[in-house]
This record gives C-alpha cells, sequence and structure tokens, in this order.
C-alpha cells in the first residue's frame, strides 16, 4: 500500500479516505478488533492500543494539527477533527497517552521552549513516553490554588516534596507534568510553578487507587524529595497557575470531540439495540439525549471553528463539558435501565458505562466549579 | 451577559446581520410596547422585515427563513408583543394561496393576519391581539378561515398584550399533503423558537443584573450557587439550543431538518425552563404582575405548544427517530 504521511495525504475527501486506510492498516496490522463502543472505554485492549498509537507515529499519523518540527504532521484543526472522527468509528475515539495529548501537549505547544519542544514533542505524540499530570493534592481539589507541594531550587537541580491525588496513569506514566509552590510563603495562584519531572526515580512512589468500577486508572503520586533539572521549567518561574489554566481549558475544548464522538456511538447503538415502539417513557429519554448529543455536537464543531479562526474558546467550553458528562451519565442510566429490564443491551458492559459516567461531572474540574465559571464569566454574575 | 458572537445565519456577513438585527430591535423597542400590534407590523413591513423566505418577485424581501428567524429572534428580546409572530408566519401561509393579492397588504403590514395550525373542535389559537384575516394550515393544505370558526378571546393566559381563543376547523376532505404541513409547521415552529431563544436571553440578561445588585445576608444573591448555578444551567441549555436551531438553518439536507425540529423542542423547554429560573431568582418580584417576567414566561409556554402541541411534536419524533430503526 502506497499511504503518504498525514502531512502529504491531500486534502479534503482525499485527506479523509488517507485517515481512514492509515487507521485501517495499522489497526490490522497491530490485530486490534474494533468491539462496540458501549462497554469498551479507555480500558479496553490497552496494549495494542498503545501499538497502534506508535506504529500511526511511524507512518506520519500521530499529531495531526501539531507542527512537523515536534513530530506531528502540521495540519489544520478541522483535519485533525476529520481524522478523529475516521478514528472513533474504529473504537479508538481516546488516543492511548490522552492526557500527555489532553493537557501535556497543548501546553508544551504554548509554553515550551524550543528545546523543550523539540526533545519531548515526538516521543509524547507517539505514545513512547507516557504523561501524567500532577495538579490536584488532597487539600487542593476544586480549589486547586491551595496546593502545597514545594519545589526548591538546590543548584541545578529542583527538589520537590508534596503528595499528589486522582494522578490518572501515574502507574505506568514516565513523566508528569506537576505543578508546585516554588516560591515559600505564596499564597494562592501566585508563586507556582509547571515542572516536568521524570517518574522513573527513587522520589516518587506511586500507590494505585482502586476506583468505582475497578480500574485503578488513578493513583495517588508522592514526590519525597523528588528531583528534575533547573530548566525541566514550563512557562514562566512563577507562572504555573496560567500553563494550568489554559491547558486545562484546552483539555476541555479538544478531548470534548473525541469524548463526544464516543457518545455519539454508544446513543446509536442504543437506538439500533431496543424496540422503542412500546417503550413510550424510555422513548421520552432517548429523544432529550439524542437532542443534547446533536446539541453538543454542534456546539463543539463551532468551538473548533473558533480555534481554527486563531479565537479563544471561552466559558462555551466549560458549558460543553458540562453537557457531555450529564448527557453521558443521563445516556448510561438508560442503557442499563434498558439492559436489566432485557429490552436490550448488554448489563455487564451498561454496568460498566454507568459507574464510568459518574466520574465525569467529577474530573477536569468539577460540574460545580464550570457552573460557577459560566455564571461568572459567560453571564457576569458576582464571584 | 455577553452576546452571542455569532449571529444567526450564515447567509448574511456577521455585520449586515447585526444591523439587521439593530434595526429590527430598535423597531420593536418604539413599538412593540404590549399594545396591539397594528403599528409594529406596519413598521416592520415597510422596512421589509416581515417577507424574508419569501421571493422578491412576489413581493418577498428574498433570503431565506434564517433571516425571518433573526427578527423573530431579536422581536423576543425586546419583548415585542408576540402576537407579531402570526404576521411573520402567516405571510408564509398567504404564500402557498392561489389569491395572490392576500400576500402583498400582509408583507407590507397594512393587513393582519392570524395563522391557525391544525383541526378540530377547539385548537386553540394563542397570541391573538387583532387581524383582518385568518388562516389555516391543517393536514390537507393551506385555507382562508371563516371568522365564524373563531371564538371570542379567552383567559387562557391572561396575557397583557394578547388572548387565546378557539378555532373550531372541521377537517376537509381531500388529499392530504403530509409533506406541506411538516415544512410549515416545521417554519412557524423555528421562528417561534428564535423568538423564545430571544425573549428568554433577554429576561436572563436583566435576572443576572438583578441578583447582581439584590443584597441578602450582606452579599448579592447572584453570588450565593443555590441562585447561580440554576441561572448558568438556564445560559447553557439556550446555548446548545441555539446551536442546533443554528446547524438545523445552516444545513439542507435530512438531518438538517431533523437538527431544526429537535431544536426547536429543545429551545422551547429551555426558554421555558429558563423563565422558570428567572422568576424563582427574582423572589416575590418576579410574581408581579408590574415585573416584565410574566410577559416573557407566557409567550414562551405558549409558544412551546405552538405550532403543535409539545407532547404531540416529540411523539412524531420519536415514532421517526426510534420505532424506524428495528432492533
Amino acid at each position: 500500500m502506497d499511504l503518504p504521511p498525514a502531512a502529504r495525504a491531500g486534502t479534503g475527501e482525499e485527506f479523509r479516505r488517507y485517515a481512514r486506510e492509515a487507521l485501517q492498516a495499522v489497526a490490522r496490522e497491530v490485530g486490534w478488533t474494533t468491539r462496540p463502543a458501549v462497554g469498551s472505554g479507555d480500558g479496553y485492549d490497552r496494549e495494542r492500543r498503545r501499538e497502534l498509537d506508535q506504529r500511526l507515529a511511524d507512518l506520519g499519523w500521530a499529531g495531526i494539527a501539531v507542527p512537523q518540527a515536534y513530530g506531528g504532521a502540521g495540519r489544520t484543526l478541522a483535519e485533525q477533527a476529520v481524522f478523529a472522527k475516521e478514528a472513533a468509528a474504529l473504537g479508538l475515539s481516546t488516543p492511548y497517552n490522552r492526557v500527555a495529548l489532553g493537557i501535556v501537549v497543548p501546553a508544551l505547544l504554548l509554553f515550551g521552549t524550543e528545546a523543550q519542544k523539540v526533545r519531548l514533542l515526538p516521543a509524547a505524540l507517539g505514545s513512547r513516553e507516557i504523561w501524567c499530570q500532577g495538579f490536584s493534592e488532597t487539600e487542593a481539589g476544586s480549589d486547586l490554588a491551595n496546593l502545597r507541594t514545594a519545589a526548591r531550587l538546590d543548584g541545578d537541580t529542583w527538589r520537590i516534596s508534596g503528595r499528589k491525588v486522582w494522578t490518572t496513569m501515574a502507574s505506568e506514566a514516565d513523566r508528569c507534568l506537576v505543578l508546585a509552590r516554588t516560591e515559600a510563603g505564596s499564597a494562592r495562584h501566585r508563586g507556582i510553578t509547571a515542572l516536568l519531572v521524570p517518574m522513573h526515580q527513587k522520589g516518587v512512589t506511586v500507590r494505585p487507587i482502586t476506583q468505582i468500577n475497578g480500574d485503578r486508572d488513578f493513583a495517588e503520586l508522592e514526590l519525597d524529595d523528588a528531583v528534575c533539572a533547573s530548566h525541566e521549567v514550563l512557562g514562566a518561574l512563577g507562572g504555573g497557575w496560567n500553563v494550568a489554566m489554559t491547558a486545562l481549558s484546552y483539555e476541555r475544548s479538544l478531548h470534548l470531540l473525541q469524548r463526544q464522538l464516543r457518545l455519539g456511538l454508544m446513543a446509536s447503538e442504543l437506538q439500533a439495540s431496543v424496540k422503542w415502539s412500546d417503550l413510550a417513557e424510555a422513548g421520552e429519554r432517548m429523544l432529550d439525549i439524542i437532542t443534547s448529543i446533536r446539541g453538543l455536537s454542534r456546539s463543539v464543531e463551532s468551538q473548533l471553528g473558533t480555534l481554527e479562526r486563531g479565537g479563544l474558546v471561552g466559558v462555551e467550553a466549560n458549558a460543553s463539558k458540562i453537557v457531555w458528562s450529564e448527557t453521558y451519565q443521563a445516556l448510561a442510566r438508560l442503557g442499563l435501565d434498558l439492559a436489566l429490564a432485557g429490552r436490550g443491551g448488554d448489563v455487564q458492559c451498561w454496568t460498566q458505562e454507568y459507574l464510568s459516567s459518574l466520574a465525569t461531572s467529577i474530573y477536569a474540574g468539577t460540574n460545580e466549579i464550570q457552573r460557577s465559571i459560566v455564571a461568572e464569566r459567560g453571564m457576569g454574575l458576582p464571584r | 451577559m455577553s452576546a452571542p458572537k455569532r449571529v444567526l445565519f450564515g447567509e448574511l456577513p456577521a455585520g449586515e446581520a447585526q444591523a439587521l438585527a439593530e434595526v429590527t430591535r430598535s423597531i420593536a423597542l418604539d413599538l412593540g410596547d404590549g399594545r396591539a400590534p397594528t403599528k409594529l407590523v406596519r413598521a416592520l413591513g415597510e422596512s421589509g422585515l416581515l417577507g424574508f423566505g419569501i421571493p422578491e418577485d412576489r413581493g418577498g424581501s428574498g433570503g431565506t427563513v434564517g433571516l425571518a428567524a433573526l427578527v423573530a429572534e431579536e422581536l423576543g428580546a425586546a419583548m415585542a408583543a408576540p402576537p407579531v409572530l402570526h404576521q411573520l408566519v402567516g405571510v408564509h401561509l398567504l404564500s402557498q394561496l392561489e389569491n395572490a393579492d392576500l400576500l402583498g397588504p400582509t408583507l407590507t403590514g397594512e393587513s393582519l393576519v392570524l395563522s391557525v395550525f391544525g383541526a378540530g373542535d377547539a385548537v386553540e389559537v394563542p397570541f391573538a391581539a387583532t387581524w383582518d384575516l385568518a388562516v389555516l394550515c391543517s393536514q390537507r393544505g393551506t385555507r382562508l378561515l371563516d371568522r365564524g370558526c373563531l371564538s371570542a378571546p379567552v383567559d387562557t393566559w391572561i396575557a397583557p398584550d394578547w388572548r387565546n381563543v378557539r378555532a373550531e376547523v372541521p377537517e376537509a376532505g381531500g388529499a392530504s399533503n403530509r409533506q406541506a404541513w411538516d415544512e410549515l409547521t416545521s417554519l412557524a415552529g423555528t421562528l417561534g423558537a428564535a423568538y423564545s431563544l430571544g425573549s428568554a436571553r433577554a429576561l436572563l440578561t436583566e435576572t443576572a443584573r438583578y441578583v447582581g445588585v439584590r443584597e441578602q445576608f450582606g452579599a448579592p444573591v447572584g453570588s450565593f450557587q443555590a441562585v447561580k448555578h440554576p441561572l448558568a444551567n438556564a445560559w447553557i441549555d439556550l446555548r446548545h439550543a441555539r446551536e442546533l436551531v443554528l446547524a438545523g438553518l445552516a444545513g439542507a439536507d435530512d438531518s438538517a431538518a431533523t437538527d431544526l425540529r429537535l431544536g426547536a423542542l429543545a429551545a422551547g423547554s429551555a426558554a421555558q425552563r429558563c423563565a422558570e429560573q428567572c422568576l424563582q431568582a427574582m423572589g416575590g418580584i418576579g410574581f408581579t404582575w408590574e415585573s416584565d417576567v410574566h410577559r416573557h414566561l407566557k409567550a414562551i409556554a405558549a409558544l412551546r405548544h405552538w405550532p403543535v402541541p409539545e407532547l404531540r411534536a416529540r411523539a412524531a419524533l420519536r415514532a421517526e427517530l426510534l420505532d424506524s430503526t428495528p432492533p
């Protein structure tokens, strides 16, 4: 097969065709089986998933909208969206290295030095270096500015101590984007710096946390005199708050596309697996869900359009995160109800989805925090 | 509250759409004060704002229904009397008739029209104020309706600027024209939804201002999450419903037609929830005749079931979207 890398894969329909071919070829090569979206979330066949992303990178199909100089394909966000849609159809809606792609890569692109970008981005895009993100702490969840992890400069080394929690993918991560207080005595948003910390070292202990769905996808991260070189600062010294907030807003608008695509697939599967004609109440719920998903999809499209034109997406992304998570929860609840009533769908799969869905209104900023942001920044309500 | 950045309806450059919105708003603020809509309709007609979606060679203003929706949204935002919607919709119903003489004066606003949808012994017709002719749209087609078929105004919603009337419409024989019915009800539903979205947006803006200054416990009530979050929900739901309506208007395929119908339903229920939350956030003031909340609420609540009662519209969509895909 003569498959060009994404950078030279034509435009429009031609690009879409090549994207599909690249994904299908690699899926065949690594033996990836596309299963229904329901019941195969981030935890499904992770080994092959990682291999698949690595092979895509080898062929020049990673980081579609990331500049070529950093291992990407230098295409547009619209083309990245096309690729994401084709990937979702094969059950590949979320990339393996999802914390890297969702948060670290955008942060590096916006705040990294040239040397950092050249050194770190290719490995992150190709799932060769796995990243996690050390923001939250036990006393700094929704109130992130209350974080206490401290770093002090000792010669040309940062020495970091503190305890992070809810660190997704920490168990397998090679590097962590850590928020730490680098200015002793500083308070709130000031004096926080983003550090790029290697995970494989004596001072880092990872304790996986078992979740309600049985997964052990996140962990507690203990940093006890963990070290990183003095040049491993992302963005300005003391500018970590800005780095984190910008990164999180990217996570919302771009990740949202992938999440919304998977939600759409699950809804279609449910729609097709049930005989609705004698289920008026469930049908009503399904109609609301379909409406939400379509509104969400249009909203995400228009946000991507804004980003594409060089604009900034504001509270629309916060709003869509709420709609996405609550629609997912409503769908999972309905799917489970119908499966338990013997009206279609697999009970085990829908139970998994139901339990997993409950995390979505908590992570990436709880929905309560999102609502306050919408009210204060979108509507001008007092803090 | 920041105004939506994207103006409805992509076919106009943003600047022109903005100008169109502003003209509509200024006319509505001048003349849409809740009295009989005669002057408002006339002014809109003279500015060519009633004829979007009707070809210029038929006396219309050209363009698409999207532009009519922009006008409707701004009328809603300016809280113009909702009877004006009959005119915006009625020109499209009249354009279906053979008798072309009726369309012209309706487009210029000289003749006021009442748009009646459906058939039966007691069809509820909201927003009746004053009209010169009534036009009926049913599954059997579109025709003029005799004055004798309409009841005296009834106090259903007790709105300050309009009443319901009831129409007695025996279903005529003849072939049914399902496609025309679907198109015209969707058009009316879209314009109604646009009016509701504008109305709810304006009410929410006013409520946000109020809860920012009204103090209890030594702080503006809008700083309390119990007040803030329901209003944020309203904002979010209105935005998403509007995106769906926009997408439906921008597209031309079956999927766009579905988006439009789903969007209109979503807009209606989001607008009503919004109005209820605003009433709650305003406290006792919101329940008074003196405040504007009830004018918004009543128009929005009535529009939710116009031209087709919501339950019926939802059942039709359910059948279409869900029952057609057997397991």
